[in-house]
């Protein structure tokens, strides 16, 4: 079942809770980034760039207060001719299927690496798309309720990594208390950190389908602190284990944590692959928000599509299926072009949108 | 109570009653109930399963919507909680519509118990017999054939000593042993009780003994499957324990071509699918979702 625009049914604990899945899956297993750039400061750099996003929040809060609908990309739609919107949701659309592409390729690295080292990469990704597109087709409001109902899996990766603050490998000593790097490399390396938030963007996506009375900016900038502390603590507890040295050669540096300072329980011995099962749910959980996002979008820039919701799902995780498997893969490639777009597609344009809708007036349209 | 009735039959000899307490029951069941006890009129239906299957909304899910009973006491609890009791003609059995995912795990049984941490222990008891008649043969594909490093190694030794001859891969074997299993239990139902036992032992124990001994399959796969079995049938509903029963062939599936990331994302899938489940304006994973903290509590330890 599908959720109709005038159905606002989602209140204070879903807006939680898609706040926080929309956001904290790639950074957890990520973070602290490498990519040949400076990590040290990882845990400063994800504290001081979630101050960007908690703007971004305000600035939806006041765009939603003003307009009094839920819908942003509609209004703005109504509002502007169509040489501005198609152009700037044309952009959306683009950077949210590139964001797609690159998170499944993620995936497809963690898994090769750690589950299934000889399966080909058209079926890891066919099955997941596969299971994505029969997600999707039961819409937002079965997507926000399975978001609340599996929340315990994100709270137990929560616990993990405060539990591993008690291991003895960890040493205070390995984190620098200050600052170590010139202004100009700690901006430049913050790009990637700053893009792990950029899943805020699939917001647009929720508010259409929020109650009216959600204080929205206390309940998600809650959410996003929530991010932002695990995201400092998983770069503070990998850096206080490995060093900063050990720290750069790592794939996925909480998942060698695990490895490295777990013990068989008795009834299984590699808890590394345990705790990668309840990340592999964080990332479908994610997956099924951005991907249903790029569809939500698609049907903003062609509105006929909204009469074939299914084909246009269908068409998504087709396409995304066929970008993945054609395209060549990120790994040894530099992101910083990438990185880049994130934050233009999640913090910027968003942004120009926000400002656009306060100084406009309300049920003003072209 | 309200009392709704109507006839069907060629010759309007049969007749229907839905009965539904209408101070507890829902808007949207009461108009469901009467839209289709009007639509009832002109359909030709002989038998309860199809008369609940014209009441429900949507039938390509796996989950059941409603529920076989001839018991009186739980056609009046259900009543009392919002259900609608449907009756057909000389049925002894009644249909109760709509129903939740937790209600396959309760039993009017559970209400005897004089302890009350009884009570608590086989509602416990009943959950974890559902995830364990529904995945153990997945999770024992996976390990086996997948993630060998997850298993102890005093563990992997010995299922991969109880392997050594066998000619099947552990996806098959596990196939054909759950195969084997439904076969069984198909035969035992059909057959008279006193035969439907002795299908039991014969298949169970002579021919399961028997195909270790040949070398067919490994005896950690015959434990497996004879656990998956018993812990299974823990769910007091039939209609529920098939349900589960052919997820369990899905997730074998899914475990034999991808092993752990295969298992987990039909699992997440599944959970997805239970939420988007709305029953006649009732979340099918009540008091879960939407959480309704003081019912879930009392599911599993009781009020009074």
């Amino acid at each position: 079942m599908n959720l109709r625009d005038s159905d606002q049914k989602f209140g204070t604990s879903k807006l939680f809770v898609y706040t926080y899945c929309s956001t904290i899956t790639l950074g957890v297993i990520l973070l602290p980034y490498v990519g040949s750039e400076e990590i040290r400061s990882a845990w400063l750099k994800v504290i001081l760039s979630v101050i960007p996003y908690l703007i971004l929040l305000g600035l939806f809060h006041l765009t939603l207060k003003k307009q009094e609908r839920g819908d942003l990309i509609e209004v703005f739609r109504e509002k502007t001719l169509a040489i501005i919107h198609i152009p700037v949701i044309l952009y959306l659309f683009i950077s949210a299927v590139a964001t797609c592409r690159w998170g499944i390729e993620t995936l497809l690295i963690i898994v090769n690496s750690y589950l299934l080292t000889n399966t080909s990469a058209w079926i890891i990704v066919g099955y997941f798309l596969f299971i994505i597109f029969f997600s999707i087709i039961y819409g937002i409001e079965a997507i926000a309720k399975f978001l609340v109902t599996l929340f315990i899996m994100d709270i137990v990766i929560f616990i993990t990594v405060i539990f591993l603050f008690f291991t003895e490998d960890f040493k205070w000593i390995y984190i620098p208390p200050v600052l170590s790097v010139d202004t100009m490399t700690f901006l430049k390396s913050s790009i990637s950190d700053m893009s792990r938030y950029a899943g805020v963007v699939a917001l647009l996506g929720f508010f259409p389908y929020m109650k009216n009375d959600v204080p929205f900016l206390k309940v998600s900038t809650i959410s996003l602190l929530f991010v932002m502390i695990t995201f400092s603590m998983v770069a503070i507890v990998v850096l206080g284990t490995f060093g900063f040295d050990q720290a750069l050669t790592l794939l996925s540096p909480l998942t060698t944590l695990i490895q490295s300072v777990t013990k068989g329980t008795g009834i299984f011995e590699r808890l590394d692959l345990i705790f990668l099962t309840i990340w592999l749910v964080s990332f479908y959980k994610i997956s099924v928000i951005q991907i249903w996002f790029t569809s939500f979008l698609l049907k903003k820039l062609i509105p006929p599509l909204k009469k074939t919701d299914i084909m246009t799902k269908l068409l998504v995780v087709v396409s995304l299926f066929f970008l993945v498997i054609l395209t060549p893969g990120y790994v040894n490639l530099d992101l910083t072009l990438q990185n880049m777009n994130l934050i233009l597609y999640s913090f910027l344009v968003p942004s120009i949108l926000g400002i656009f809708l306060i100084a406009s007036k309300r049920g003003e349209s072209q | 109570m309200h009392t709704i009735e109507a006839s069907i039959g060629e010759t309007r000899n049969m007749k229907i009653n839905a009965v539904y307490l209408a101070s507890a029951v829902n808007d949207e069941v009461k108009n469901h109930i009467h839209q289709k006890m009007q639509e009832i009129e002109n359909e030709d239906i002989y038998d309860l399963g199809e008369l609940a299957r014209f009441f429900q909304k949507g039938h390509l899910s796996l989950f059941p919507q409603s529920l076989l009973t001839e018991r009186p006491d739980q056609a009046a609890a259900r009543l009392r909680s919002g259900k609608v009791v449907i009756f057909f003609d000389h049925h002894t059995f009644c249909i109760i519509t709509p129903i939740q995912l937790f209600e396959s795990f309760s039993s009017n049984e559970d209400r005897s118990f004089t302890v009350k941490w009884n009570y608590s222990f086989v509602r416990l008891l009943r959950f974890v017999g559902v995830f364990i008649g529904t995945l153990l043969p997945a999770l024992y594909v996976t390990l086996v054939a997948f993630h060998p490093e997850l298993i102890p190694t005093k563990m992997a030794i010995t299922i991969a000593q109880s392997r050594s001859q066998i000619p099947l891969d552990a996806p098959t074997e596990a196939l054909v042993m759950l195969f084997a299993l439904d076969v069984l239990v198909e035969a035992s139902i059909r057959l008279p009780s006193f035969v439907g036992q002795t299908i039991g032992i014969v298949g169970g124990l002579v021919i399961g003994t028997a195909a270790v001994e040949a070398g067919l399959v490994s005896n950690i796969m015959v434990i497996t499957i004879a656990f998956t079995a018993i812990a299974i049938f823990m769910v007091p509903y039939w209609e529920f324990v098939a349900t589960w029963r052919l997820l369990r062939y899905l997730y074998v599936i899914a475990a034999s071509v991808l092993g752990l990331y295969g298992m987990t994302l039909a699992v997440g899938w599944t959970i997805l699918h239970l939420c988007k489940l709305n029953n006649l304006g009732h979340s099918y994973l009540s008091p879960v979702v939407p959480l309704q903290f003081k019912k879930l509590f009392h599911f599993f330890y009781p009020e009074k």
